[in-house]
């Protein structure tokens, strides 16, 4: 993402707050170019940027702290092993390893799920009155928590447990619905509605 | 199609939905964009989780990574599981047909003992003209002026591949090597077509003998070819994801 170019854009909803100063040096994107040209340096740099975000992000999807490590450690390898297939066109860094980390979280919880069914949805009413405290404070995260903890605040409560379901448990529009006892179609756009306002309040740019 | 946007961006479609998606956003400019967008949005609900990974994890990725080779740089389009050939090549046609027919023959007039009376010849004539009629609409369909073969690889082992004819308004799957389905259970076919529920094209035929395959008709607007594991005989509607599915269109 770009910070400064964000500043330009006119949205209907103002992003909040001003983003942290960047940690000096290069940028993960100049060192994934790196990294596809299979420089075992720059990964470990790039390791030190993203493994964070990575970890975190899985293990508020699985919550078990072993199979958490053992798929984050399959996103990081799988990120050296695909660099060759990143271009900065695509997107930053960050989006390419999260977008790859939320998939493979997912898919280890859906095949998981499908033998503890029971078990996973009392997992799933309890973690519905506490969407997003479960945190370890992390330094670098801390903003950026900030200003998604407040653009969620703006969705309406519908739009805001569709999207944080979705995302941070790995349900299908359908088990959302299911679970939310609202109408199919009524999710799906909910949904979309959600994220469409997160963008915008959050000021990101694609 | 449109609002499936957003559950796309969060990885929240079935895997169905999803190739449906994903093939719809080669043609919807609009929709990459937005998708685009929503999941660089997504990407920000992840790293707001980031948190110390455990101290022996850089240790373990280093290491893997010294072991592993980078994928070369691909213009071919990644998760492409398909191949797709636009005509069943002519040899194909006589080849398959011919040993199709001749196959079931054979089982029939060899299968138990040589063959000691006129009697026996009889049977074993009736047999072959079951298995021409019984094949004629196989070879009807590879025979086909518009007829499209698309192979799959099954996420379990195996394959399969769908022919289909327009014109004829008929498709076939034929299995190969999928792994036994075990007991209480079948492999079941199914058409999609969008806007619609899967529409079942048949159960797989349990023995070897024969092939496995299964042809249906009324196919007009089918757009991809499912395959399932369902409870012996079949389900009304798929039960589980797909272990294999191609597009026809």
């Amino acid at each position: 993402m770009d910070e400064s170019a964000r500043q330009d854009r006119p949205r209907a909803i103002r992003a909040v707050g001003t983003p942290p100063q960047p940690v000096e040096g290069p940028t993960p994107e100049e060192l994934l170019v790196e990294v596809a040209k299979g420089d075992e340096r720059a990964f470990e740099q790039l390791y030190d940027r993203l493994s964070g975000p990575i970890f975190g992000l899985v293990r508020r999807i699985l919550r078990d702290p072993a199979q958490s490590e053992e798929v984050a450690q399959e996103v990081l390898v799988e990120l050296w092993r695909t660099a060759t297939r990143y271009s900065p066109s695509r997107g930053s860094a960050m989006n390419w390893a999260m977008t790859l980390a939320h998939r493979r979280a997912v898919d280890r919880v859906r095949s998981a799920r499908a033998s503890t069914e029971r078990e996973e949805k009392a997992t799933f009413e309890a973690s519905r009155n506490r969407p997003f405290d479960e945190v370890a404070e992390s330094v670098n995260a801390r903003w950026e928590r900030q200003q998604v903890r407040k653009c969620l605040s703006h969705l309406t409560e519908l739009q805001r447990e569709s999207v944080v379901l979705a995302y941070y448990q790995g349900y299908t529009y359908r088990e959302v619905a299911d679970v939310l006892s609202a109408p199919q179609g009524t999710v799906k756009t909910r949904l979309r509605d959600g994220l469409i306002r997160l963008r915008d309040c959050l000021g990101v740019m694609a | 199609m449109h609002t499936l946007a957003g559950a796309f961006a969060v990885d929240a479609l079935s895997e169905h939905e999803r190739a449906r998606f994903q093939r719809h956003l080669e043609e919807c400019e609009s929709c990459a964009q937005e998708v685009r967008e929503l999941r660089a949005t997504a990407a920000r609900l992840g790293a707001a989780e980031a948190a110390e990974p455990p101290p022996g994890l850089k240790a373990a990725v280093l290491a893997a990574v010294r072991e592993t080779v980078q994928q070369p740089p691909s213009v071919e389009p990644p998760q492409e599981r398909s191949r797709r050939s636009s005509r069943v090549p002519r040899w194909v046609v006589g080849v398959v047909a011919a040993a199709a027919i001749a196959g079931l023959a054979l089982a029939g007039v060899f299968g138990g003992i040589a063959l000691r009376s006129q009697g026996e010849l009889t049977t074993a004539q009736q047999q072959i003209a079951q298995a021409k009629e019984r094949y004629a609409p196989v070879a009807e369909l590879l025979a086909a002026p518009d007829a499209k073969t698309v192979h799959g690889a099954a996420s379990i082992g195996g394959g399969g591949t769908v022919v289909m004819s327009a014109s004829l308004n008929k498709m076939m799957f034929m299995a190969s090597r999928l792994p036994p389905h075990g007991e209480g259970r079948d492999y079941q076919v199914w058409l999609m077509t969008p806007g619609s529920a899967p529409r079942s094209a048949g159960v797989l035929p349990a023995g070897a003998e024969g092939g496995q395959l299964v042809l249906a008709s009324g196919v007009d607007g089918t757009t991809q070819v499912a395959l399932t594991l369902e409870p012996s005989g079949g389900s009304p509607a798929p039960t589980s994801n797909p272990v294999l599915s191609v597009y026809t269109a």
